[in-house]
This record gives structure tokens, sequence and C-alpha cells, in this order.
């Protein structure tokens, strides 16, 4: 059986000896999140407005 | 560690859109009267479509695309020896597919398409999944059903959905890892249809006489939109495969229920909580599991020898950005999580329209949510928006696949399936009687086949392939007249020569 790593056991459920997190690690990003929100609306509000139509063509 | 080829074989949900009276609506591919064609007219240029068959087209980039029982669109990847490659003609199917059935919407899914949404009348039942196969080369193991190579292989599997899981989200909408995870049922076995396994034993090599290589076909995955889930899948697996053929992997007891494991590590957020129990008391969590996995690699790959400064390179990007997934798991981190796996970024986007709605979402809401995820058609692409905005999270351009959509990979087999395609075509634009036939191990024209048998030979494969050629390229060049006739060729259907 292989062996766990120190930094592989983290203590009641904290972050334990693993490693910093990439980010971090100077990879420093912000995500944009309203600009993801408007992406996710959209394409929702589209499926929507399908969905509706469909719901009317089968009604009929 | 040796250079190997893999690909990816990606099964597609598929609604057919109908315009009736000026309305678009959408429908379910009904099983068997809505058989998928193929659009020929507008994939000429692409590939070859058989002419006996014409739910299947060999592609100029060396891949297949074909209608797999009648009812869902599958693209298989061609031959690829790097990971980045695999990544890149996987994007370039999306493109492929929705080229091929421009009269549907396509989606990049490993369940039903969204029956549950009001799209259809056709119930479906839930056991209808559709996949993400995955196919490597393997040196020297004859035999897959051993202890050894199960026990250094399954544990990597089971645990492997932390990475690319691409997320499902169940009737009461809880959020799971993977959408496969549900489907695995066994260990080992050749069944693909059900109970279905986490190594899967079935023998097709498709290396003609070449006893030495085996195929080995894994139908445990999920299908992926990122492209770091991609890398990351099909990177690490090569690795672990190259560790266990060197006996370096690291190898687990099979006394644990791995396919248990896997289903109900999915069904816990980022495999930190569920955990498998030894007797002798140890306890892992998937991603410990991955860790261990990974920390060997990053052993092997410090004394290993490569067969180039490229493979080498690769190889090392690969464990780096393991460990990274790792530590992002870990530690949360949304940042990088976000754009490179699929189960993260769907999260992620739950919990800005959660926050953008002040309430918790509908479970068809969220339904909703990943199924715009999965949708690969042109101008509804929400993964394809979302890598642009996360820009940073790419390891390809546009450029790249683009490029992939009619050039085959350079450095196997694939360049030579291409070669003989695109000599074809040129013939039959000519003579459009002329006809031959592909297969992912020998080509056929007239009454010569050429075995293609080796995945790793991208050069000169003998007589019989430069035969073929140089008998096309006379007739391109109006040196040979055409004469068509009738024959049978090894693909066992009529062909003219």
């Amino acid at each position: 059986m292989p062996k766990r790593e120190k930094r592989s056991l983290p203590k009641d459920g904290k972050k334990g000896e693993h490693a910093p997190s990439p980010s971090a690690q100077g990879k420093e990003f912000q995500l944009p999140e309203d600009e993801i929100g408007d992406i996710v609306d959209d394409a929702v509000k589209g499926t929507e407005q399908e969905l509706a139509s469909n719901k009317q063509t089968n009604a009929e | 560690m040796r250079d190997r080829v893999f690909g990816t074989e990606n099964e597609y949900g598929a609604l057919i859109i109908e315009n009736s009276s000026g309305k678009e609506t959408c429908r379910p591919v009904k099983k068997p009267t809505d058989t998928l064609h193929i659009s020929r007219e507008k994939f000429s240029r692409l590939g070859l479509i058989s002419n006996s068959v014409q739910s299947s087209v060999w592609l100029h980039n060396g891949g297949l695309i074909y209608v797999d029982c009648g009812t869902h669109p599958e693209y298989a990847s061609p031959e690829c020896r790097r990971a980045i490659d695999l990544v890149r003609f996987n994007k370039a199917g999306e493109e492929l597919i929705c080229r091929a059935f421009p009269q549907c919407k396509i989606f990049k899914d490993n369940c039903a398409p969204p029956i549950d949404l009001d799209y259809t009348e056709v119930v479906v039942d839930g056991l209808v999944s559709y996949g993400c196969h995955e196919s490597y080369l393997v040196f020297g193991i004859e035999d897959f059903n051993t202890e050894g190579f199960i026990g250094s292989l399954a544990p990597f599997l089971a645990s492997r959905q932390i990475i690319d899981g691409s997320g499902f989200v169940d009737d009461g909408g809880n959020v799971h890892l993977s959408q496969r995870a549900k489907f695995i049922y066994t260990l080992a076995g050749s069944n693909t249809l059900n109970s279905r396994s986490i190594i899967n034993l079935r023998k097709e090599d498709l290396t003609g006489t070449r006893t030495d290589l085996r195929r080995l076909h894994l139908i445990v995955g999920d299908a992926n939109l990122m492209e770091t889930a991609i890398f990351l899948k099909v990177g690490s697996t090569q690795l672990v495969l190259s560790m266990i053929e060197d006996g370096y992997a690291p190898r687990f007891d099979l006394c644990v229920n791995w396919p248990m494991f896997l289903r109900e590590m999915s069904r816990n957020a980022y495999g930190k909580a569920t955990v498998v129990v030894f007797p002798n008391g140890d306890r892992f969590s998937a991603l410990d599991i991955q860790w261990i996995y990974c920390q060997a690699a990053r052993k092997y790959l410090s004394f290993t020898d490569f067969e180039s400064e490229e493979s080498e390179h690769e190889a090392k990007i690969v464990c780096r950005m393991w460990e990274d997934a790792i530590d992002a798991l870990w530690s949360n981190d949304m940042n990088w999580l976000v754009g490179r796996l699929d189960h993260a970024t769907l999260r992620y986007l739950f919990m800005v329209e959660e926050k953008r709605a002040g309430a918790h979402l509908s479970v068809d809401r969220k339904k909703m949510i990943s199924q715009n995820y999965r949708k690969v058609n042109k101008g509804e692409n929400m993964s394809k928006l979302l890598a642009k905005k996360l820009g940073h999270t790419r390891l390809l351009t546009d450029a790249q696949i683009a490029d992939a959509l009619v050039n085959p990979p350079k450095n196997t087999r694939a360049a030579l399936r291409a070669r003989f395609l695109r000599a074809l075509s040129v013939a039959q634009k000519k003579h459009p009687s002329i006809s031959g036939a592909v297969g992912w191990s020998a080509v056929v024209f007239g009454k010569n086949t050429a075995n293609i048998n080796d995945p790793l030979c991208f050069i000169d494969p003998g007589h019989g392939f430069n035969g073929i050629l140089e008998e096309l390229g006379k007739i391109n060049s109006g040196e040979l007249t055409h004469k068509p006739q009738m024959t049978h060729n090894d693909f066992g259907y009529p062909l003219e020569v």
C-alpha cells in the first residue's frame, strides 16, 4: 500500500501542510463576476424563450 | 517513458431544430424514425463521406464523425501523441460536429439531452448516458485483467473525477462532481452499455497484427469543455500508464469497493469528505489518492528517459499543473479552478446566479444553466464565452483549434490517413466515380489494401501505402487514366476503382 505524504494530510478539515493555493503564489486574478453573470443570464434567457415557444407550438 | 498515442470519442446529445410556420422549435431524436444524417453539402470540404454509409465521415484531420445507434452524433479524434494536441482536436470536434449536423442543437454531454425541460414528448429512461471514451496505446501488457494492473489503475481512475468531472445536477438540485459516475458499477469488465466498469476490458486493438501493442479503452470519464480539464485528464492518465509499464506506479488493495467509492465521491463537493478505508485502518480521500499518484509521477519524471525534449517538456507541465489543480481543490481556490475544471466552473456559475437572485436557485434553473454550459453550437456557446472572459486559463488559441479542423496531428498514423484522404479527394474532383475506403488501421484503393498498423508510424508505412499514393498521384496529374470498374474490398462493400 502506498504511503500518504505529509503534504496531503489536512488536519481537522483545515488546509494543514498543503501548499499555498496557486492563486496565492503570485498568480492573483479576480474573477469578472458581473460579466460572467451576464453571460449566464443571457444564455438562460434564450433557453427560457425557446422553451416557451416550444410549449406554445406543442399546445397548438 | 515511451511516447504513446491516445484519442477520445465524444458522444453528443442532439436536439432536432424544426421550423414550422415561421417558428423554430426543438425536439430530441426519436428512434428509429429520426436517424441523423451528416450534411453532405456542408461537409464535403472537410472529409470523405462514405458512399455506402451516409452516417459516417472520415475527416481530413484524421478523425471520424459518425452517427451512433442512429440517435446521437459522435466524434472520434485522430490519434494524438501529445496531450495538448488531443485538447486541440477535442475542441475542434465541437465545431466539426455542429457543421456536420446543422439541423441540430448539440450538447457535449454525458447524459441524455435536456428532456426534463419540456423539450420533448419522448420518454427516455434514466439510464441513457453519453460518454467521453478515451483510448490509450499500451506497451507490453497483454492482459489488463490482473490484480497488478487494476490495483494500480482503478484507484487513480476512481479518484480522477475531481479533475475531469464535468458537474451534474440531480433531480433534487444537488450538484455532483461527475455525470458519468452514477453509471459505473463494476471494477473491470467489457460491457459498455450497462454494468459499465472503471476499467474496460474490451479487446479491440486497431493495431492489426502488432501483438505487442494494446489499446486501453476507458469509458469512465466525463466529457469536458475546459481545455485544462481535458489536458489533465489525458496527461495524468498517460503518466500513470507509463509508471505502470515501468513498474513504478502506486498500487492499492482491491479489497475496497472502488466503483462505490467513485459514485459516493461524485456526490461529495470536492473529493475531500468521502474516504476509502482499508482493513489496516488507512483512510484516503480522492485528493489523497490523486496526490499520491501525482507525487509518484513527479519522482518518476526525475529519473525516467524520454523519447524527445518535447515529451519531457509536456510531461513536466502536466505534472506541475496536476499539483496546482490538487492544491487549488484543497484550498477551494476558485480563482484558479474557474475556467479550468468544469465541475468547479459550473458551481461558480450557480454561486454567481444565487448571489444575483438573492435566493437559492430552483432545480430547473440549475439544470438550465448546466445544459447551456454544454451547448456547443456557434453563437450560443456559453463555455466559449466564458473561456474568452477567462483568457488566462486557456492553453490554446482559436487559430490552433481552427488548424485542427482540417490538418491532422503530424506525428501519428493519422497523418498518413489524412494524406490518403487528400489525394483521394483531389482524384474524386477529377473523376467523381472514384472511390476508396479508409479505416483506423488500413486504407483501400481499388484492389489494394495498405495497412497502417503502427499508430506511432507517420513517415513511411511501406510499399503498399506508398503504391496507393503513387497511383492516386498519377491519376491526379493525368498520367494515369481512370477506368471505373466494380470490385469488393476488405471492408465488405462494393467500390469503384
